[in-house]
């Protein structure tokens, strides 16, 4: 087609080869992943996988073009392959409706791929990938979006900080006592009916073990007990709660006996404000306790006022309507906030339970973004992000690594910042990978342990000429070390090291970084136990990191849920931050520059937000970027994407 | 009322929940929320040029459900397009790219309505001008410059935003081209205004009544750093002289006599709070700055029946000021270390505030408008209280035109890079090409300016993919650029304008896809923000260099 021809020319024909010839995949089918999908179907890409194991839902159709709406509930990869294909026939794509965290997606499987793009809506689905992208030492384009905001990261083992180089502030959690007897904020009433109240009455069965960790941690004896007692009442409220007449029940019992028994406990209420039961007539027929925000005519229905009265109405009606569902389908239901059943029983309840502790209520749309940790979403930043993440894949292919810079986008601008190197101290790209295909049922932990050491040289003996001793851990679990050799003998499936365990052997020293071997199916054909890489193509692991001494971690003595008032807790914490790491007395006068490291459409991560010092931003060519990876040797004009000339401006700014 | 009757309620319920429209727009909503979704399916926008670049840039209107695209071009569809449009299929080759394109943009969306014109845009330029007027935003894909400045012309005259898109290779530009915007909703990443300073009545009551040295030390510490910090304020005025803390000797020493105040053995993390919060108690409360220039703006000064509502609500604003010396209170409270019943109580004192300023500033609008004989009606509650709690933001952008590159070129910004043989200083105050970073958008700005030169007298851009001849055409961009410093910026060619020439016809006016996706989500971006009148947009150049991955705001 003549478009490849005009690509040809102006990014070059060995480029143009790289591209037609490289196999891709694409992790998510979402927002970028669209985006994704259509401009490697324009680029010239031959061979691309998609992989996504969501279903198409009405809020996606604002940005994910590739679906309409009568692709609803549909499988996003399939999909998203059937639209794009139509553009492009002679593209061979692959779509696979699934977890990337299945094993069948092994190492082998990532080893197959030129390029990976990351297109993933959460943290863990993101570590995980950047893991076996780590170790199948495959190039990762990470991204993420939210709002008008973006962000794209070149990950690459050993050049590039890998996506866990930077720890990620895990989601807010709240003490247990807190959401379930002393609330005080419409968050805390909120995560009551997501987290509790739903899966207590509609979910799977009730798990004993939040109660059991909160008196072994000391929480207030009373206090557990009585919510013992709710627990209790609690199984006969699930099998009421599905009868004529159950939604009424369960109100009673919630907002009224519960908080009764919960008044009972005088000493608890000494300083503070008492709950107040709720009284079902009295309640139904209240215009009290309206919601603070959203007004009683508005446009937008979700956005309307609620008074008491609305509230239980709305409770009553979306009880009815889960225990219908939970008659007729026999299965548990889960919170999904585009699941309008779910959402307006959470609406109501937490509305509800908030008018019981004197806590300002909350309209859907608002209970809707705080349930459902929703991250704005929008086309247009989606195709910036993915533009640059097509381009960014094309420079990795080239090997043009000078152009791989990491860049954020901030609502109006895109701005590139330094390259990183890996964190010395990060625990999951310094480990050397060793991809081990292997009969789990066949190999003994002593026989995997024998292998890794007669490929790992300095395993072989230490200074006094003793083999060195090693310790050898699944994660956090120990599976052997030299006081610990019970295990020795089994077979890795007897220790449940299946395909995609991590096996993890540690320098009991300390002298040397990890070595972690990452099991694999063998061909079913094979004749040995296991395949070894030979020892000239293991990377020898590294010394490992000492890191100097840890200066006083800065106290911020507000550490909050964004949940509660996002706008104000950011802005009070970069205030608090600065202030006390330099002493200035004044704000920043200039916002401080943010990466984002984002996740576009998550139902159980809250956003991040990471903090970049303003100096790390590279618009000074002026600091020395060793950390960069060379360059190769310019390439003729014509086939770099940079006129490629030693002294062009693209060239020089790296040098 | 027994269950029966309660459940009978569910009709009305029901009624309440999300209709479809809203579950499909709700990831946006939480961006620009209904006010910016209605305007946005009120807009009728116009494209120029059926390209890949205008398609990637219309679906990310037509997803979000503008109300109407029109596309304006008279090609038929070639096998390039095929290949780099998204929006075109195989079949589509040999029939008009205009409907085409609108054909398939439209299938993503059905709420949206499009229309493909098979028209000359400068015959339609010539016979029917008020075409263009239809729209509430024009877009151009690279357009000769002749049409380019007529529309832009046109589009200034009328008051219509343009916006003007360029791509060849891994460069772009777009140039922005606004009638006045007065944006009142500019979303700030947070709206606090505590009055620590100036503590309005009831404000300065409710610290009153707290008498520190009678609380127990329960309610000691849950005192809010607030009050702790008025007190302490009104403490160190009166013994100096009613001056604040200024320099950071005092800052200092008054954080230390707050850090004396704790209780031994009581939590004190309203103390640590106050502490972390005083810098807010060494601001003076005045009017913001932009805010006050606001208030010396021609169009204040001008002020007539036919003046924006924007502009009377400055006009009460500035009003409001001369009589308190400070702007209506936004009634936010944040989050802050206190039981939940003062918090309340707090938040009530700061909303009742709000309120009472939002009706002052109302009462004084009534007053403004009548003179001009304007009716108050035209100001909805809505608008008048978004304004008062906005106030500290207001963002106004004067436009200005494209004509007035060419007829007063920003010789200042382009003309002060050092000569050739000089290496640059190595000073952020130096304009145009001497600052390395900007520099290379200055001489790509520069660059595009000489291929609109060159495109006017060979009827083609430099570089065209279709010709062949990349050398010969390097060589008359060349002369092309020399021409264009001298003429238009009085300056000397410089190595870093003629790398990016080079680029730029090595580009050859391609409209690539990865480009296309790029320039058109920027470009969205921005008419969103335009036509939704929210967020601040980009003022006036954004030059896009994909080698680099960056992009740079430029004021040409």
């Amino acid at each position: 087609m003549s478009t490849d021809n005009s690509i040809s020319r102006v990014v070059g024909d060995a480029a143009y080869k790289s591209i037609h010839d490289a196999k891709i995949l694409i992790v998510g089918a979402g927002g970028i992943g669209c985006e994704l999908l259509k401009n490697v179907v324009l680029s010239g890409f031959k061979k691309v996988e998609i992989i996504d194991l969501d279903t198409i839902d009405l809020s996606n159709l604002n940005r994910q073009f590739l679906f309409q709406s009568r692709h609803i509930k549909r499988s996003k990869a399939v999909v998203a392959k059937e639209t794009a294909s139509l553009f492009n026939p002679s593209v061979d794509i692959t779509a696979h409706c699934d977890n990337v965290k299945d094993p069948k997606y092994n190492i082998k499987w990532f080893q197959s791929f030129d390029v990976v793009f990351g297109a993933l809506d959460n943290i863990d689905a993101r570590r995980h990938v950047n893991k076996m992208c780590l170790a199948a030492n495959t190039p990762l384009i990470e991204s993420g979006t939210t709002g008008y905001c973006g962000n794209v990261q070149v990950i690459i083992k050993d050049t590039f900080e890998c996506y866990d180089c930077q720890v990620k502030p895990t989601p807010k959690t709240y003490p247990v006592c807190t959401i379930r007897s002393t609330p005080s904020a419409p968050i805390h009433t909120i995560v009551w009916s997501k987290s509790y109240l739903l899966p207590q009455v509609f979910g799977e069965a009730e798990d004993q073990g939040e109660l059991d960790k909160a008196a072994m941690e000391g929480e207030n004896a009373n206090e557990i007990k009585t919510l013992r007692e709710e627990q209790d009442s609690f199984n006969k409220v699930r099998e009421a709660v599905v009868a004529e007449g159950g939604a009424r029940v369960l109100f009673d019992n919630i907002f009224n006996h519960d908080v009764k028994r919960l008044l009972q406990m005088e000493d608890m209420w000494k300083n503070r404000v008492p709950p107040t039961p709720l009284d079902f007539e009295a309640s139904l027929d209240s215009n009290t306790h309206a919601t603070e925000s959203g007004s009683a005519d508005s446009g937008i229905v979700d956005q309307r006022k609620l008074t008491l009265g609305d509230n239980v109405k709305l409770f009553i009606d979306a009880t009815d309507r889960l225990a219908k569902r939970a008659v007729s389908t026999k299965q548990p239901i889960e919170f999904d906030k585009d699941d309008k059943d779910t959402l307006d029983f959470v609406t109501a309840s937490s509305n509800l339970r908030s008018a019981v502790y004197t806590i300002p209520t909350k309209t859907i749309f608002e209970v809707k973004e705080m349930a459902g940790n929703i991250i704005p979403a929008i086309a247009t930043t989606n195709a910036i992000i993915a533009g640059e993440q097509t381009l960014k894949a094309i420079n990795v292919l080239q090997r043009r690594l000078d152009l791989c810079k990491p860049c954020v986008y901030l609502g109006s601008q895109l701005t590139a910042v330094s390259f990183e190197t890996p964190n010395p101290a990060c625990g999951t790209c310094q480990d050397t990978f060793i991809p081990l295909p292997v009969k789990n049922d066949e190999v003994s932990l002593q026989q995997l342990i024998d292998a890794v050491r007669s490929v790992v040289d300095v395993y072989k003996s230490s200074d006094d000429g003793e083999a060195r001793e090693l310790s050898v851990f699944e994660k956090e679990r120990l599976l052997y070390d030299p006081d610990f050799d019970e295990n020795v003998d089994k077979s890795l499936s007897d220790m449940g090291c299946h395909t995609n365990t991590f096996i993890t052997i540690v320098d009991e020293d300390g002298e040397y970084e990890n070595v972690t071997v990452v099991l694999a199916p063998l061909e079913t054909d094979s004749q040995d136990k296991y395949v070894l890489p030979s020892s000239s193509s293991v990377k020898q692991p590294g010394k490992k990191y000492r890191p100097p001494p840890p200066p006083p971690a800065p106290e911020n003595p507000r550490k909050r849920g964004r949940e509660e008032d996002a706008n104000t807790y950011t802005e009070d914490a970069q205030g608090v931050l600065t202030i006390e790491d330099s002493e200035d007395e004044e704000p920043p006068a200039k916002k401080t520059h943010n990466e984002t490291i984002t996740l576009d459409d998550s139902d159980d991560d809250v956003q991040v937000v990471q903090e970049k010092g303003e100096e790390k931003v590279t618009n000074d060519t002026s600091k020395p970027e060793e950390t960069a990876a060379p360059a190769p040797a310019p390439a003729p004009a014509q086939e770099a994407p940079g006129t490629g000339k030693p002294d062009d401006p693209i060239s020089l700014d790296d040098d | 009322m027994d269950l029966e009757q309660a459940t009978s309620a569910e009709i009305k319920v029901t009624d309440q929940r999300p209709d479809h429209k809203t579950r499909r727009y709700d990831r946006q909503l939480r961006l620009w929320a209904a006010a910016g979704q209605s305007a946005l399916e009120n807009a009728k926008v116009l494209v120029i040029n059926g390209s890949a670049t205008s398609s990637a840039t219309l679906k990310n209107l037509v997803l979000p459900g503008v109300g109407h695209f029109t596309v304006l071009d008279d090609q038929m569809v070639s096998d390039a397009d095929i290949g780099n449009n998204f929006f075109l299929e195989p079949d589509s080759v040999g029939k008009p790219r205009a409907t085409e394109i609108v054909r398939l943009l439209l299938e993503m969306n059905d709420s949206v309505s499009g229309e493909g014109l098979v028209k000359n845009p400068h015959q339609v330029l010539e016979s029917e001008p008020d075409f263009f007027t239809n729209f509430s935003a024009v877009i151009l894909h690279n357009t000769a410059t002749d049409l380019t400045l007529k529309l832009s012309d046109l589009a200034w005259n009328n008051h219509l935003p343009l916006f003007v898109m360029k791509t060849t290779g891994f460069y772009a530009s777009l140039r922005v081209q606004l009638p006045e915007q007065t944006i009142i909703d500019t979303h700030p990443d947070a709206i606090i205004d505590l009055r620590l300073n100036k503590p309005f009545e009831q404000l300065n009551q409710f610290v009153q009544s707290v008498n520190l040295s009678k609380v127990s030390d329960n309610e000691y510490a849950h005192v809010p750093y607030i009050v702790l910090l008025i007190k302490e304020l009104d403490e160190w005025k009166m013994s100096h002289d009613g001056v604040l803390p200024k320099n950071l000797t005092e800052k200092r020493e008054f954080k230390k006599i707050l850090d004396g105040r704790r209780r031994k053995g009581v939590d004190g993390q309203n103390i640590d709070e106050a502490q972390s919060q005083a810098y807010r108690a060494f601001q003076t409360n005045d009017v913001p700055h932009e805010v006050a220039a606001l208030y010396q703006d021609d169009s204040l000064k001008n002020l007539s029946k036919d003046s924006s509502p924007f502009w009377f609500l400055v006009a009460s604003l500035k009003e409001f000021t001369d009589r308190h010396g400070v702007i209506p209170h936004p009634g936010t409270l944040p989050d802050l270390h206190t039981d939940t019943q003062t918090y309340v109580h707090l938040q009530t004192i700061y909303k009742n505030k709000a309120r009472q300023d939002v009706d002052e500033l109302k009462e004084i609008l009534a007053g403004v408008v009548d003179k001009f004989g304007v009716s108050i009606s035209s100001f909805s509650d809505d608008l008048i209280s978004g304004f008062a709690k906005h106030a500290a933001f207001l963002k106004v952008i004067k436009g200005s035109s494209l004509r007035d590159e060419y007829t007063s070129p920003r010789r200042d910004a382009i003309g002060r890079w050092p000569p050739s043989n000089q290496a640059p200083p190595n000073t952020s105050t130096a304009a145009g090409l001497s600052d390395d970073f900007t520099s290379s958008a200055y001489a790509i700005y520069v660059a595009f300016i000489t291929a609109d030169a060159f495109r006017n007298k060979h009827g083609r851009l430099p570089g065209d993919c279709a010709v062949e001849n990349f050398e010969n055409d390097a060589t008359k961009a060349n002369d092309e650029l020399e021409r264009v410093m001298k003429e238009l910026y009085g300056a000397e060619v410089t190595p870093v304008v003629t790398d990016s020439l080079r680029e730029l016809v090595r580009g050859g006016g391609c409209d690539l896809p990865n480009t296309a996706a790029f320039v058109g989500g920027i470009a969205s971006q921005e008419i969103i923000k335009v036509i939704t009148n929210q967020y601040i947009p980009i003022d006036n150049y954004c030059i896009i260099d994909l080698i680099k991955s960056t992009t740079t705001v430029l004021k040409m």
